[in-house]
């Protein structure tokens, strides 16, 4: 049977993370705890999804008007491993214990699953060989839940407090007194800890620190405190350089991790974006660890340079020379174009610019450098560079490819190599990723650039990858049969740049 | 100061002084940009055989010594990576399924860095161009070499990150540690060099200076406190910038730290990371520069007539990236070309107006007058802090196998560069005034008797 303490519960780990600062909730004495649970969800939800005013109306109600008791919901899910991991079984267990029938996973997913999420990834962020210290930063006491909730607020904010007063004196034994003796040493480590969990390599401590310097100071008060210190030294280097100001920096990094954590980001479009800027910024605090571990090993300089640079061990270095030739004929300088020389605007085609024209100025061009390159254009692959590669594939696979890119490019579930590699068994996903360089995008972009130059420059590559795929007249502008498409395509483009 | 490289365009190749022309060596693996690194992934190898595709077309391969790489073995990569996190690379498939989740978190792989198809094989590419281009300035092959599938930067001992498996610029400078006695490493990606910076935190004889956005961006380290430690205290070198930074910015900004760096460091070897995300309108940068303003850097360190080694790194609007490494291949070798490009396998990506250069973007440059100056001051303090040519004498050049040129103490001269061909003109013959020289390194003799520990509280 859940109580108002594991709804307590849910709220203390909302607010490590940022969430329901201010929330006010029913008296959980004289309240039923799914009502409690209730106050505390709607608070989150609000804070979650801002703007979405009341999108989840609570309490949750079923069609028969009957009431969903979401605490227990969540609980029984919770025990199953949440709702990423909870079997079909654990599914029923819920279901039962929770006394629901069928929609309970829509339910639990519209009602809980952002909950579900953050309690998830918090949980992640501290395994449970950490959770030990739980009880020192999040309520302990069952049955005191008000007084353990307050205390919780008041803890952090004195401990921090506390670190600041530290920060700007260190000497002051007093002070440091007075924070071991309301435990804030312990709050305060295991907070940096919580902080500093992913990127905190460890590193050995070459230079005093300050909180090493507290911790040395209150080895000798208590013995947990010792080896809170113990864990912290190798979390915590600082080096050369660094001064008190740091610990502040700390304490201010963790307000500002806690307040990034809060951002629910949306990891759909453009999610290596978002993870590299989540994982900068979740992360606080920065440093460079020091050890074997992590530098490379430089030898001294010895005034004595490496016999044997020229032994084939080090000869292998030089690779594979491909140019200049050594044993072709001297090309013509008849074929070749000054350095640096770019292209002639200018050109005798019908439609200058237009598609045949640039196809046609691309072969010519491709053929002048198979004469100056001779075997180095095979070599370097330049007879797989661009449209060429068009050329083994047939006019059928071709609309297929187009077909599948269509309906798989734009799908979230990024499985579209798979349904390439199904669509396409006998080509190699080698020969799919070429074509869809060297062919594909082109294409793509070639219509683009007539049909809409000015789109093009906004330089989302998802979004010029994928946007314009469904459109035919895109595909087929670069076709050489239709004459009429051709004028038109030719005629828009100059207006766009003309304009 | 920085007298030089304020002009965007190089002396004339034609008429030019054939001396101040460079022996250019470049790598480039053929298959490269068949590496993919999956659906929406952002890092894209083709951009590698875009760039690629633009030299030729250029023309550029006739003033370059073109190789195909040897691939990196699992020895090779293993002087600086962990012996467990090779074998892990050197055994992952492309199939993500059958990865332990404990191997995802140990190794870091997963998301930013998916266990793709022939991941090891591009790892071996993409190092073994960057030793190889070591290598070659190591034996004085080569004045440049350019390896562009390389500046996997943020690449850690045991662990991938921000698309970086294998540091190759690691293993490069660790090569190049065997002649030289002194590196300077210097990034212009929009990240942070975070593995480059933490493999060489604590040594003195290589020098990191990455110029980066910092301030909620990946990977969150940089801070211009970050100085080093122990023997490298002051060898690390950071300039934290804010969003749309740019080509003036920039090159004032640049052109005043690296001329102070190359003073009093001396390096024997420069090691230039070019990530082209720091262009305008990367896909995931932030700055505003234009390819002219991004190739400046390579110019004005192309100055000071000291091998160099160019490497890849981030870049994520791939048309962007081709351009920009193209036209740093050209700036290599002292070739200003066309702005309009030539016909060529991609030109369809260069739309809709086939140039080779681009124009920055009207953003607003976030970066204050005020803060940029007290950043400029305060690494320039951090600077004179630099014990003057580290640990090694400048004039104790050990003897050269092929003979030195220069065995002079006279401290207005480069150190003596291994048997170079090149005149030893610098890029703009004002760029270094002898005199000055003279007496800003004096200065610095005197300031490098006050004691680092004294300077903690910066």
């Amino acid at each position: 049977m859940e109580s108002a303490a594991d709804a307590l519960d849910i709220l203390s780990k909302l607010q490590f993370l940022g969430f329901c600062s201010g929330i006010k909730i029913p008296d959980p004495a004289s309240s039923h705890p799914s009502e409690v649970f209730d106050a505390v969800l709607a608070a989150f939800l609000r804070e979650v999804y801002p703007g979405k005013r009341d999108a989840r109306p609570l309490p949750a109600t079923l069609g028969d008007g009957r009431r969903v008791d979401l605490l227990r919901l969540f609980a029984a899910v919770q025990a199953g491993g949440g709702y990423a991991s909870c079997s079909a079984g654990a599914w029923a267990a819920a279901a039962e214990s929770a006394a629901l029938a069928a929609p309970m996973k829509i339910l639990y997913a519209k009602y809980l699953g952002a909950l579900d999420r953050w309690i998830q990834r918090l949980l992640e962020a501290q395994p449970p060989s950490e959770k030990k210290e739980e009880p020192s930063l999040y309520c302990n006491g069952r049955g005191q839940q008000d007084v353990v909730l307050k205390r919780k607020r008041e803890d952090m904010a004195g401990m921090l407090e506390w670190v600041r007063g530290l920060a700007e004196s260190v000497s002051e034994e007093d002070a440091i007194a007075a924070g071991l003796a309301d435990e804030y040493f312990p709050v305060a480590l295991a907070v940096r800890e919580a902080v500093s969990r992913k990127r905190a390599r460890r590193a050995s401590v070459t230079n005093g620190t300050l909180l090493q310097e507290v911790g040395c100071k209150c080895c000798g008060s208590t013995t947990s405190a010792q080896n809170d210190v113990q864990c912290t030294k190798k979390l915590l280097v600082q080096h050369a350089g660094s001064d008190t100001n740091k610990l502040t920096k700390v304490v201010e990094n963790m307000n500002g991790s806690s307040m990034v954590i809060e951002e629910e980001s949306d990891l759909n479009g453009q999610w290596k974006h978002e993870c590299k800027k989540q994982l900068s910024s979740s992360d606080g605090w920065h440093f460079t660890p020091v050890g074997s571990s992590y530098q490379a090993h430089v030898p001294q300089w010895t005034n004595i340079l490496p016999e044997n640079y020229g032994d084939p061990e080090t000869l292998k270095w030089l690779g594979t020379k491909l140019w200049p030739l050594e044993n072709e004929n001297k090309i013509a300088p008849f074929y070749r174009d000054p350095i640096g020389k770019g292209r002639e605007d200018i050109c005798s085609c019908n439609f200058p610019r237009s598609v045949e024209c640039v196809r046609f100025h691309i072969a010519e061009r491709r053929l002048q450098l198979r004469r100056e390159l001779g075997s180095a254009f095979y070599v370097w692959g330049f007879d797989r560079m661009g449209e060429e590669i068009a050329l083994s594939w047939t006019d059928e696979e071709e609309a297929n490819f187009k077909a599948v890119m269509q309906m798989y490019a734009p799908s979230p579930g990024r499985n579209l190599w798979n349904r390439l590699h199904l669509s396409f068994r006998l080509k190699r996903k080698k020969e799919l990723v070429s074509y869809y360089f060297n062919c594909f995008l082109l294409r793509r972009r070639c219509y683009q650039n007539r049909i809409t130059p000015k789109k093009i420059d906004s330089d989302d590559e998802e979004e010029t990858e994928f946007r314009f795929l469904g459109n035919r007249l895109g595909q087929s502008a670069t076709k050489y049969d239709s004459t009429k498409h051709t004028i038109c395509i030719q005629s828009t483009h100059c207006m766009d740049l003309d304009q | 100061m920085a007298a030089s490289g304020e002009g965007a365009s190089l002396p004339s190749p034609a008429g030019g002084d054939d001396g101040r022309r460079r022996r250019v060596s470049y790598f480039y693996e053929p298959t490269i940009g068949d590496y993919y690194y999956g659906q929406g992934h952002p890092m894209k190898p083709h951009r590698i055989r875009m760039a690629h595709s633009l030299v030729v077309h250029y023309g550029l391969h006739r003033l370059l010594e073109l190789s195909r790489p040897f691939p990196a073995s699992k020895a090779d990569i293993g002087r600086f990576h962990s012996e467990d996190y090779v074998s892990f690379l050197a055994s992952a498939t492309g199939n993500p399924n059958i990865l332990a989740p404990s191997t995802v978190k140990r190794f870091n792989v997963g998301e930013d860095c998916p266990v793709f198809d022939g991941l090891f094989p591009f790892c071996q590419a993409s190092a073994g161009g960057s030793i190889g281009a070591a290598v070659k300035l190591n034996r004085g092959d080569a004045d440049i070499t350019v390896n562009w599938a390389g500046g996997l930067h943020h690449a850690k001992k045991s662990e991938a990150s921000g698309f970086c498996y294998v540091n190759d610029i690691v293993l490069a400078i660790l090569e190049l540690l065997k002649f030289h006695r002194r590196v300077l490493y210097v990034d212009i990606d929009v990240h942070h060099g975070d593995g480059v910076e933490e493999a060489f935190f604590t040594t003195n004889r290589v020098m990191t200076v990455s110029f980066h956005k910092y301030g909620d961006f990946f990977p969150g380290t940089g801070h211009i406190t970050d100085i080093g430690a122990g023997e490298g205290k002051h060898y690390a070198v950071n300039v934290p910038l804010c969003d749309g930074i740019d080509d003036a910015t920039f090159r004032d900004l640049f052109q005043c730290i690296i001329k102070r760096v190359m003073e009093v460091y001396q390096p024997e070897v420069v090691v230039l990371q070019c990530g082209a995300d720091s262009l305008a309108g990367d896909r995931l940068g932030c700055f505003n520069l234009s390819v002219k303003g991004h190739a400046d850097c390579l110019r004005f360190l192309r100055s000071f007539n000291v091998p160099m080694m160019l490497l890849g790194g981030g870049g994520y609007t791939i048309r962007n990236v081709a351009r920009c490494w193209c036209y740093e291949t050209a700036v290599a070798v002292g070739v200003e070309p066309d702005n309009k490009l030539p016909y060529n396998d991609y030109y369809e990506y260069f739309g809709p107006d086939y140039n080779l250069h681009i124009e920055p973007r009207t953003v607003e440059d976030l970066n204050k007058k005020n803060d940029l100056e007290n950043i400029k001051n305060m690494i320039l303090e951090h600077l004179s802090k630099l014990e003057h040519v580290p640990s090694v004498q400048f004039h104790d050049r050990p003897s050269d196998p092929e003979g030195p040129e220069e065995m002079e103490e006279d401290m207005d001269k480069r150190p003596a560069q291994r048997s170079r061909l090149w005149s030893g003109g610098a890029y703009d013959s004002d760029t270094e005034d002898p005199e000055s020289m003279k007496s800003k390194t004096n200065e610095l003799t005197a300031k490098s008797i006050v004691k680092d520990e004294s300077n903690d509280d910066l």
